[in-house]
């Protein structure tokens, strides 16, 4: 699937008057600047995705997926933000999947990361200058460890980037209004979070109490974060979508699939619900996706993702009545999203503009094209037609195929998983107006 | 006449009763959903031969539904049932979405018959009801044909019988001018034949005059109604 960049993003349709002439569509990289500028102007969104399939630590096997992921994210995240950045290493089966991406690419070293983070810092300080509230994300994939001391790292190629490092270089210094982290790697609860005390004599334990206080992720009440808490490899990654099970379940919320109070806004207790929703059939141990996700503690129903703001994507819209599982593949057979919908309430979600796509269920498929910028599809005037997917072997594979989002997510789900967590609920959905 | 009468025949035909269920905001407010419903009202009330049920009788039939909201109907038959128990013919319900910055509309149009449904932008709504509606478009002209079709049988039987008694009245001149007039006798009764036979020839050249002229009127009537469309 050729990604949506920065250039692609320049597309816009020109009308006739009174919006009933022909309509053209026109791109140019000047209009793309023009558009990124104008794009969610109150809050503009900047994206730092850091994907890594190799491990520092001879021990641990190289993922397959972990630079899918990235480019996934790369892919749904892009048409919502001003700026993206992705650093990894396209491996040869991913630049076919996503021809054209690896040119867009840097490596995920750790001068390539801080030069990155100052370069995103700076457009973000010229936001905040000019009144504006930029929002952030840093999203990483790949091998997580935790360390003899306690203190969880992540893997760039060549080095190893800790806790400590987190805080330090990246919200410390963050200009950002709203920063969230999505981190999707072994152990990775200990990359973010403190845990227990380091070995150390008496005498340093003042200064051991205070340093980790100072990397405490209460002091930063506009963070929030969403991390994998899994703690097996087997469990990441699954063939069939080439990609990790939970940067993929993540990416179906952030699309749309989660939005269950239909106001285009993706919290985090309703990503939390969609990936519960998820997971909850799947009955071998190793797939269990587990996950830790805490909004910002200023504001604990922050979106993650505001489907209402301009971006350059198309729609499909999921009416009423229709409901089960479905996924959508594009063309390279990447798989976009996977959801499970209640038939109560529309749903819609975010697709890259100018594709052709395949909404799919397990006995039948639809194509479509997701046309211009805004364009939106009705998936009930789909032509559809039986398909045959073909099965591949493995007990985890097969508790996937059967049981990944087996459990319908949707209002009802949602009620119960907020009044059994305790999280805080979105707000009702809008009813129609019915005064006479 | 008679295509004339036909046309009025067809456009006194009582009209299709539309229900029009408040629209559903979805990544939009309820007040934005309102007025793109309010949209649609008007345009389809500016269509003819559709009759837009009044916002506040269709609220009252909606009361007995959990939120006023209709259940999704899967299939003909669930349709079919549903508007029939909502005495209308039809219901057109609709989502409007304001994801991107933009605003669209999702359309369904439901019968007893059929379903049709149809996306666009807000920009585009009019366009979007002509292709909900495009099924009438096809039906209505269908059935705008056989008042022009009758008008031309007519006009075409008109002018044949009009030819065949031209062509009688003009044979009966032939035979008188050429001293065949099948009459016997003289003086009087040879001359009131002659006077019968010259009476019938002109009965038959004027009723073949007529006829044409009907069948004239009724041909140009017929093309008229084929080219242009009924309200």
């Amino acid at each position: 699937m050729p990604p949506t960049s920065d250039a692609s993003a320049g597309c816009f349709v020109l009308r006739g008057v009174a919006g009933v002439a022909r309509r053209t569509v026109y791109c140019s990289p000047v209009l793309s600047l023009f558009l990124a500028a104008s794009l969610g102007a109150a809050s503009p969104v900047y994206v730092l995705i850091v994907a890594n399939n190799q491990s520092n630590d001879p021990r641990l096997a190289t993922l397959k997926f972990a630079d899918d992921d990235g480019a996934r994210y790369f892919t749904a995240l892009t048409p919502m933000a001003q700026h993206v950045t992705l650093l990894t290493v396209l491996d040869e089966d991913t630049q076919r999947r996503f021809p054209g991406l690896a040119a867009q690419t840097r490596p995920p070293t750790r001068p390539e990361l801080l030069e990155a983070l100052g370069r995103i810092n700076a457009l973000m300080k010229v936001d905040r200058a000019a009144g504006r509230s930029p929002v952030f994300f840093f999203v990483f994939t790949g091998h997580g460890q935790r360390g003899e001391a306690g203190e969880g790292s992540i893997a760039l190629l060549g080095a190893q980037f800790t806790r400590s490092d987190l805080f330090k270089e990246v919200l410390e210094p963050s200009q950002a209004s709203t920063t969230h982290l999505i981190i999707d790697a072994c152990d990775s609860y200990f990359f973010v979070n403190q845990r227990g005390a380091l070995p150390t004599a008496a005498g340093q334990a003042v200064a051991v109490a205070q340093f980790l206080e100072e990397r405490s992720l209460e002091r930063f009440p506009n963070v929030g974060v969403v991390l994998s808490t899994s703690s097996q490899q087997e469990s990441h990654e699954w063939a069939a979508i080439n990609a990790g099970v939970f940067s993929h379940e993540v990416i179906s919320a952030l699309l749309g699939a989660a939005d269950v109070n239909s106001d285009g806004k993706i919290e985090y207790s309703e990503l939390r619900a969609f990936v519960a929703a998820a997971n909850q059939q799947v009955d071998d141990p190793r797939g269990r996706v587990q996950m830790f996700a805490r909004p910002p503690a200023r504001d604990r129903s922050a979106p993650l993702v505001d489907l209402t703001a301009p971006t350059t994507n198309a729609w499909l819209l999921l009416p009423s009545g229709l409901q089960g599982r479905h996924w959508l593949e594009d063309a390279h057979g990447v798989r976009l999203a996977d959801f499970n919908k209640e038939a109560d309430r529309p749903l819609v979600l975010a697709l890259p503009q100018g594709q052709t796509f395949y909404l799919r269920t397990a006995a039948r498929e639809a194509r479509l094209e997701s046309g211009a910028a805004g364009k939106l599809i009705d998936s009930g005037q789909l032509a559809w037609t039986g398909s045959g997917i073909a099965s591949r072997g493995g007990s985890l594979d097969e508790s996937f195929r059967e049981h990944l989002f087996e459990r319908p997510y949707g209002p009802r789900f949602y009620g119960g998983f907020v009044s059994s967590s305790g999280e805080v609920a979105v707000a009702p959905p809008a009813e129609p107006d019915l005064s006479p | 006449m008679t295509a004339l009468t036909l046309s009025l025949v067809l456009a006194a035909s009582p009209c299709v009763r539309v229900m029009v269920t408040p629209f559903e905001p979805l990544a939009t407010t309820p007040k934005v959903a309102r007025a793109l419903e309010e949209e649609v009202r008007t345009g389809l009330a500016a269509r003819p031969g559709l009759c837009v049920e009044a916002r506040a009788t269709t609220l009252e039939k909606l009361a007995k539904f959990e939120r006023h909201r209709l259940p999704p109907c899967g299939d003909l038959a669930c349709m079919a049932a549903q508007v029939s128990a909502l005495d209308t013919d039809e219901v057109l319900s609709g989502v409007v979405v304001g994801t991107g910055g933009r605003r669209s509309v999702d359309l369904l149009r439901s019968t007893a018959v059929r379903s049709a449904r149809t996306a666009a932008s807000e920009l585009d709504l009019a366009a979007a009801l002509g292709v909900l509606y495009q099924w009438d478009s096809h039906e209505r002209r269908g059935a705008q044909r056989w008042p022009s079709i009758v008008a031309a049988s007519v006009g075409v039987a008109s002018a044949g019988v009009g030819l065949a008694l031209g062509l009688e009245s003009r044979r009966n001149e032939q035979l008188l001018s050429s001293g065949v007039t099948g009459c016997a006798g003289g003086g009087t009764t040879y001359r009131d034949c002659i006077d019968g036979q010259l009476r019938t020839g002109r009965a038959e050249a004027t009723a073949a005059n007529v006829l044409f002229g009907v069948a004239g009127v009724l041909v140009a009537g017929a093309v008229v109604l084929w080219v242009v469309e009924l309200p």
